[in-house]
């Protein structure tokens, strides 16, 4: 696996030294849609590791120059937007949880994420290119969430889609804590309250204050129903109407989010789910809101994502719904879906090709391109099945 | 699933076995005629290691290798059976859940309608095999006491075979000896007293030996018998049964492989502890969970172990704060070694969160199977895995398993293609009678929407 991202990252600098005019990849085969629906045979034309357009079959007419893949193997293969995980911990397995202050705007998640960790590699190889990781979610303000593409940008440093946000909040048990409170759901409340009005007064937090000027945007994690409430309350003192992420105890609130045009991230879910959890996902499609998956990775395995879409799927989610909730929706949450999300033009091509419907568990991760770069190849059949230990403990700096 | 899939087939139960299959088959007068136009259909499908079923209420207490699974099984369990079938699963094979060590007998169960409770299981096979679990989740010195002492029940049962053995040499010894007495005595008494006839008193072996109760087990050779036996009449001395050890009995059906061994263990040396094992008392041995088989494959093969994997290999897991990493394609390393494999809802140890081991899980067992498929470099079909392989496996494919004559008319109607999952199951038959049916999936015959 090292020597494969070796292999990689020498092929990101080729491709960034100034290539004479523009060398074109072309991807050849079924590609999701903006909306999320499949259409067969398709191109996907990727220059400057950009997507150029995305044409029938047919019209791709490549030159000489060009390389054009096609998956003649696989011919159910599906050209998909690169999986986005909301709420991962990848690169930060242990280190993003601050338990000090209950109220931490100004904490970066991107503080807490190593270079080069093993977990990067093991989400691209499951199709997914970006992270968001939000911090503190134990913390009533847990303070700027950072999103991430999973594979290196050219000079091996992290590639960061996104430093700043969105700001994320937590209501729940979670924040309770007996030696620094907040003690009770009503006093994390009040924490909330005041903290928001010092910003509001201009004697917070800059970043709080963002938040309340809407310059910045805010994702609320709500443990229960209540908490959804809660967070509907105090943050419509402000007018505010931020996004949020609901616990599985959360999801009788979906009712009352009906219309309310924001976005709902849910998941992950798993084979131990209760029915009323793995049918929240339609619920939230019947309410009208955006919806987006979490899945956890590393906590969860990378698949974890794909199997929380296909349970929603199984337990009536239709499945153009599911494929943008692991792509084009997780984009607008983290605040990055003017890059990357969909396959359109002029976005980043940070694509991942399946042996088939993501949404089929079965459908292997054929390559993953970021960036237009092949970042992850299936290793060849000739399998080694060598393996190896890694501490994630702060030891591992390698 | 035996063979290749047919188009616009006729499938004719008769009771609740397949009669016939195949695209000319007669529909006879007065049936029945389901419609399943346009849907796929499927046999039912297995879950080889489910803990559906198998509540909370009787998880705990002693491990014991008289426990049986079906004991425990709770038949008003009605909701997680239902979401079992509704996602087509129909037999389940279960294993006792008491802790590490011997934990008892399995049973393989089909979920039929029963008159006593909606959901009775019905057995296809109970005591089909002997359970160890070797506590792969706990501390290694706790496992290596369970090691321990599963192994000295399994030495208590070979002594206790051999204590019997010789306790019936010794009975057969001993009979002979007063018979021949009692033919001494009745030559000595040429002239045919009566009486005498029937001196030796408690004689023929089948009372139970009901005097000196406090004689030990038999270490040695109890009970007399020995060399010089017969040299004084008085001492002929009947030899003493050994108590009766049922856990024994249970253990030595494992060891004279009437029944195979399921261990559930999950490292490598927890595995190879199990083959250990295996050898010593050569066992018929499977491995259940088995997270790191594919590490240890060739020895696996060699020891022709077999494997009911929990979760796909290959995939990346954490035990405490060591994140292990695995290459793609590790049930491929079992298969090119040559080691038999299905796939369960199982435990594997460090994927907690997946909910692999749960009961609930018994219904996710195909898409279970379709990540194995996903880790694997070879087109691996995941409903085979999870109905005639399954079957095989487990000994009962000439009752389920796959759609053909004879077998139980366990049979899922789906809307579309399993793998799929935006397909719904329709209807589902268990033994030829309808468990479950969707009304708002219509059939293409109904002019609906597939």
């Amino acid at each position: 696996m090292r020597r494969l991202l070796g292999l990689a990252i020498s092929a990101c600098l080729l491709a960034a030294l100034p290539a004479a005019g523009q060398d074109r990849t072309i991807l050849i085969g079924s590609v999701v849609r903006p909306d999320g629906t499949i259409a067969p045979d398709m191109a996907v034309v990727i220059a400057g590791g950009k997507v150029d357009r995305v044409v029938a079959a047919k019209e791709a007419s490549p030159d000489a120059k060009d390389t054009v893949v096609r998956f003649d193997e696989h011919p159910g293969a599906v050209i998909s937007p690169g999986l986005i995980d909301l709420r991962s911990l990848a690169g930060a397995l242990s280190d993003a949880f601050e338990r000090t202050r209950p109220v931490d705007p100004d904490l970066s998640a991107l503080d807490a994420v190593k270079i080069g960790d093993r977990t990067f590699e093991s989400a691209l190889a499951g199709g997914i290119t970006a992270v968001m990781i939000v911090p503190g979610e134990t913390n009533i303000v847990g303070g700027a969430a950072a999103t991430v593409r999973t594979h290196p940008a050219a000079d091996g440093s992290l590639d960061v889609l996104r430093a700043d946000g969105p700001m994320t909040f937590t209501l729940g048990a979670t924040v309770l804590d007996q030696n620094r409170g907040p003690t009770s759901r009503a006093g994390a409340q009040t924490m909330l309250r005041d903290a928001l009005a010092a910003a509001k007064a201009g004697k917070g937090s800059e970043r709080l204050a963002k938040v309340i000027n809407k310059e910045m945007d805010a994702l609320v994690v709500c443990e229960a129903a209540e908490d959804v409430d809660a967070a509907a309350r105090t943050f419509g003192e402000y007018s505010l109407k931020p996004n949020m992420v609901l616990g599985p105890d959360a999801l009788e609130a979906l009712d009352d989010l009906a219309g309310s045009k924001i976005s709902v991230v849910l998941g992950p879910l798993t084979f131990h789910a209760p029915q009323r959890v793995l049918m929240g996902p339609a619920k939230a499609a019947k309410a009208d809101v955006d919806l987006a998956f979490a899945g956890r990775t590393p906590i969860l395995e990378p698949s974890g994502l794909r199997v929380t879409a296909a349970l929603a799927v199984r337990y009536g989610l239709d499945p153009a719904a599911a494929r943008l909730a692991m792509t084009r929706n997780a984009a607008r949450v983290a605040g990055v879906a003017d890059r990357v999300g969909t396959i359109e033009p002029g976005k980043d091509a940070d694509i991942v090709v399946f042996s088939g419907d993501p949404l089929r568990l079965e459908a292997k991760v054929l390559e993953v391109y970021v960036k237009g770069v092949k970042a992850y190849v299936r290793p060849a059949s000739e399998s080694d099945h060598s393996w190896d230990d890694v501490a994630v403990g702060g030891s591992d700096h390698d | 699933m035996n063979g290749p899939a047919i188009d616009g087939a006729t499938i004719h139960i008769a009771g609740s076995t397949i009669r016939r299959i195949g695209k000319n088959v007669e529909i006879p007068e007065g049936a029945t005629v389901i419609d399943a136009a346009g849907m796929t259909v499927t046999p039912g499908l297995i879950d080889a290691d489910a803990t559906l079923g198998m509540s909370y209420a009787t998880r705990g207490g002693t491990p014991d290798p008289t426990n049986r699974a079906f004991d425990a099984f709770d038949r008003y369990a009605t909701n997680l059976f239902k979401d079992a079938v509704r996602n087509g699963v129909t037999t389940l094979s279960i294993a006792p859940r008491t802790g590490s060590g011997i934990t008892g007998a399995s049973a393989i169960v089909r979920l039929q309608p029963g008159p006593d409770g909606p959901w009775a299981g019905v057995v296809v096979k109970d005591r089909a095999a002997l359970c160890i679990d070797l506590g792969s989740e706990h501390a290694p010195t706790q496992r290596l006491e369970t090691l321990d002492r599963v192994r000295k029940q399994f030495r208590a049962a070979v002594d206790y075979r051999e204590a019997l053995e010789i306790y019936k040499e010794d009975l057969e010894e001993y009979e002979k000896k007063v018979k021949e007495r009692a033919e001494k005595e009745a030559k000595d008494k040429k002239p045919g007293d009566k009486d005498s006839e029937k001196k030796p008193e408690g004689g023929s072996g089948n009372t139970q030996a009901p005097d000196r109760p406090d004689t030990p087990r038999p270490s040695g050779r109890p009970g007399g018998g020995d060399a010089q036996g017969g040299s004084k009449e008085d001492e002929l001395k009947k030899p003493v049964e050994p108590a009766p050890d049922r856990k024994s009995e249970v253990i030595l059906k494992a060891i004279d492989r009437e029944i195979p061994v399921r261990f559930r263990c999950e490292t490598s040396a927890d595995i190879f502890n199990a083959l250990d094992l295996a050898r010593e008392f050569s066992l018929d041995v499977i491995l259940d969970g088995a997270t790191e088989a594919y590490l240890i494959a060739p020895q696996l093969a060699k020891a022709e172990a077999k494997v009911v994997l929990g979760a796909a290999l290959g995939r990346d897991f954490y035990i405490g704060d060591v994140h292990r990493r695995r290459r793609v394609g590790g049930v491929d390393a079992l298969t090119d070694a040559g080691v038999t494999w299905i796939i369960g809802s199982g435990r594997g140890i460090g994927i907690e969160g997946s909910g692999l081991g749960e009961p609930s899980a018994t219904r996710f067992v195909l898409a279970n199977a379709q990540l194995v498929a996903q880790q694997s470099e070879r087109e691996i079909d995941p409903l085979k895995l999870v109905t005639i392989d399954a079957a095989e496996f487990l000994g009962i494919s000439d009752t389920v398993g796959s759609l053909a004559p004879g077998k139980m008319a366990d049979i899922v109607i789906w809307s579309g293609d399993p793998l799929d999952p935006a397909s719904r199951v329709r209807e589902v038959y268990i033994g030829g009678e309808l468990v479950y049916r969707d009304d708002s999936i219509t059939t293409a015959s109904q002019g609906g929407k597939r």
